[in-house]
């Protein structure tokens, strides 16, 4: 035991607390023990070994979480509880305490406890919990010596958490308001199917990272993962959710910086599954936005007519958009569109699969204006879709009166390649212009990025129509028309 | 967490595997954890705390262990606590290496070993995990990393 401590009273003058010596019967002391047991701050004293006193307030075992204090070392306290490096500096802090020729006031600031995180182990020998304490030390001199430092320490958790999920707001808030400012002119219900179809493909991705075991397979996977990441970038794109869009090409850009390497293994996936795990935090923050505005949105829900014609304006504007990009004058022509002919259970479908179409014809389809001129074309092209159904199937149209650039640059390659060797020869002749379109990555030239491209739409395409048991059709001539026919069963 | 944070981890579990048997361990693709247990026979967990909080932790089969028994202490019939040791020692190294790297700003647990496919094992809520699948010599382990 040590009597130092236990005799100890304190009263403060000039900053400094000065020792009251008692034999251990004179008041001060009990009273200093009877102040100890009421205040509900944490008090204690350190002796010049660093360790705990008999004194010390009822409140200091729950504020530290820790019993039987008394004799503990308060470096040995500390140990597991808060990082080596506070430790160490602790231990340093405090024998700078105990020197008489340096001024309290001077090493105040060097405290490393002033505000420290004390983490707490559960049964496992995990750091579960965590409070915020503050620890205030002060000298308590006796005949001119320092002989023990008297400390108190306050429990902050409350005041930081507060403070902490204040910051986070803080820095959220301008992001947020960003983001809400650009999701405010989307309907409600063109988002809902939005996060619909990208937790779909960002489901894909995970299937795919998780279910690949084959080394062989790498690139195959990189394949799936930049279809579906196009996907979220065009429907984003459609909405016109430039923050997403710009996400999901910053994700294509480092899919397409793999793909370029001559071999890959499983640590070239680390940037995906990071940037997939953004994309993700990513939606679930807009998700929540969305939550927040869209009780609002429900007091004015629209009727069934109204989201068709939101539909329509979707791929209206997308055309309209695209055209302008690409200084291709398009009339869009829907009339003989029926949006409320589409089940609900299509609605998203219709919109991926119209969109892929409208995109492909205006960009590999549709010629410029002035190779329309030349080819005694109206300067202005036609893109126009219709619906149909029957018992069996809701039918949808693309019209498009441009040519399939494809189509004739793999034809010129069939007419004038020079081939390798007799057998890829003859392969060449045995496909059909139709299967052409259909290869995946095909290419010619100078050509090849437009052309993948290409193929990745419909590649696209075929994979969404295969996963709903649908199928398409195409009808073309290589200058006047070309159109696409989609069939999706009405009857899984 | 960034790229940088889970390479490191990988790397330090792949270098465990070649520096004490010669042989390389291969990397599989990495996945984020969904609700799904990621749990084999034995699972060496170590708490990351400080600067940042988290858990890392690597679940082996018992046939890997053995193996692994075999190539360092070269006994073919390994007592379930030698294996036990093991993933403990696998555990350590890793800690240990992200003790060296990180700093002694954070807190590394020393590791729990946990024998047995329990649940699953708790992670911190709201903080992303990452599953790197990793095989040597055929036998099919995980690490799995959540850091914030």
């Amino acid at each position: 035991m040590n009597h130092r401590d236990e005799n100890i009273n304190s009263t403060e003058s000039n900053g400094e607390l000065r020792g009251v010596h008692t034999d251990g019967n004179g008041s001060p002391a009990n009273m200093t023990k009877v102040i100890l047991r009421y205040i509900e701050e944490g008090a204690f004293f350190l002796d010049s070994q660093f360790n705990f006193g008999e004194s010390f307030s009822a409140a200091l075992e729950e504020i530290l979480c820790v019993k039987e204090l008394k004799g503990t070392n308060f470096l040995s306290l500390l140990e597991n509880r808060v990082p080596e490096d506070i430790i160490t500096n602790t231990r340093e802090f405090l024998e700078i305490m105990f020197r008489p020729d340096l001024e309290e006031e001077e090493i105040y600031e060097l405290n490393p406890l002033a505000e420290t995180e004390f983490f707490y182990e559960d049964e496992w020998g995990m750091w579960t919990s965590s409070k915020t304490l503050s620890f205030r030390f002060k000298r308590v001199v006796e005949g001119g010596k320092i002989v023990a430092l008297f400390s108190t320490v306050r429990d902050l958790s409350e005041e930081r958490r507060l403070n902490q999920k204040l910051k986070q707001i803080e820095d959220h808030t301008q992001k947020q308001m960003e983001w809400l400012v650009n999701i405010l002119h989307v309907e409600p219900d063109l988002l809902r199917d939005f996060f619909v179809g990208v937790e779909h493909e960002m489901e894909n991705v995970d299937n795919v990272l998780k279910n690949t075991r084959e080394t062989k397979k790498y690139f195959e996977v990189l394949e799936n993962i930049y279809r579906s990441l196009y996907i979220i970038k065009g429907n984003a794109s459609l909405l016109d959710l430039k923050f997403f869009s710009d996400k999901a090409s910053h994700f294509l850009e480092k899919i397409v910086k793999i793909k370029d390497e001559s071999e890959i293994d499983g640590n070239d996936f680390v940037p995906i599954v990071i940037e997939l795990g953004e994309l993700r935090s990513t939606l679930e923050e807009i998700k929540t936005i969305f939550q927040r505005i869209s009780q609002f949105h429900n007091h004015f829900r629209a009727k069934r007519s109204y989201e068709s014609e939101l539909l329509v304006n979707s791929l209206k504007n997308l055309t309209q958009s695209l055209s302008r990009q690409l200084k291709k004058p398009v009339s869009f022509d829907y009339k003989d569109f029926d949006a409320l002919s589409i089940p609900y259970t299509y609605r998203q479908m219709v919109r991926d699969v119209l969109f892929l179409l409208i995109r492909n014809a205006l960009l590999y389809g549709i010629e410029t204006r002035e190779e329309r001129r030349s080819a005694n074309k109206s300067n202005i092209a036609t893109i126009k879709i219709i619906t149909f159904t029957d018992e069996r199937f809701l039918g949808l149209v693309l019209r498009h009166d441009g040519r399939i650039e494809r189509i004739e640059r793999l034809l010129q390659k069939m007419i004038t390649a020079d081939y390798e060797s007799e057998e890829e020869r003859r392969n060449w002749e045995g496909i059909s212009v139709s299967q052409l379109l259909f290869m995946p990555n095909m290419s010619v030239g100078d050509e090849q990025e437009i052309l993948a491209n290409s193929a990745m739409d419909i590649e696209i395409l075929k994979r969404k129509l295969k996963e709903k048991g649908g199928r398409l059709k195409i009808t073309f001539t290589s200058e006047e028309f070309c159109e696409f026919i989609v069939f999706l069963p009405l009857r899984a | 967490m960034n790229e940088t944070d889970l390479h490191f981890f990988i790397d330090s579990t792949i270098n465990y595997f070649e520096e004490v048997t010669g042989e390389k361990a291969l990397t599989g693709i990495p996945y984020i954890k969904g609700k799904e247990p990621v749990i084999l026979e034995y699972s060496g967990i170590i708490g990351i705390s400080g600067k940042r909080k988290g858990c890392v932790y690597f679940t082996t089969t018992q046939a890997m262990l053995e193996s692994l028994a075999h190539e360092i202490l070269g006994i073919t019939d390994a007592a379930t606590e030698t294996v036990k040791d093991l993933a403990g020692e696998l555990a350590n190294t890793i800690s240990g290496n992200v003790r060296e790297a990180y700093g002694s700003s954070f807190m590394i647990s020393v590791p729990v070993v946990v024998e047995g496919k329990a649940k699953d094992i708790r992670l911190p809520e709201n903080v992303q995990s990452f599953v790197i699948p990793i095989t040597w010599k055929d036998f099919k382990s995980f690490l799995v990393v959540c850091l914030e």
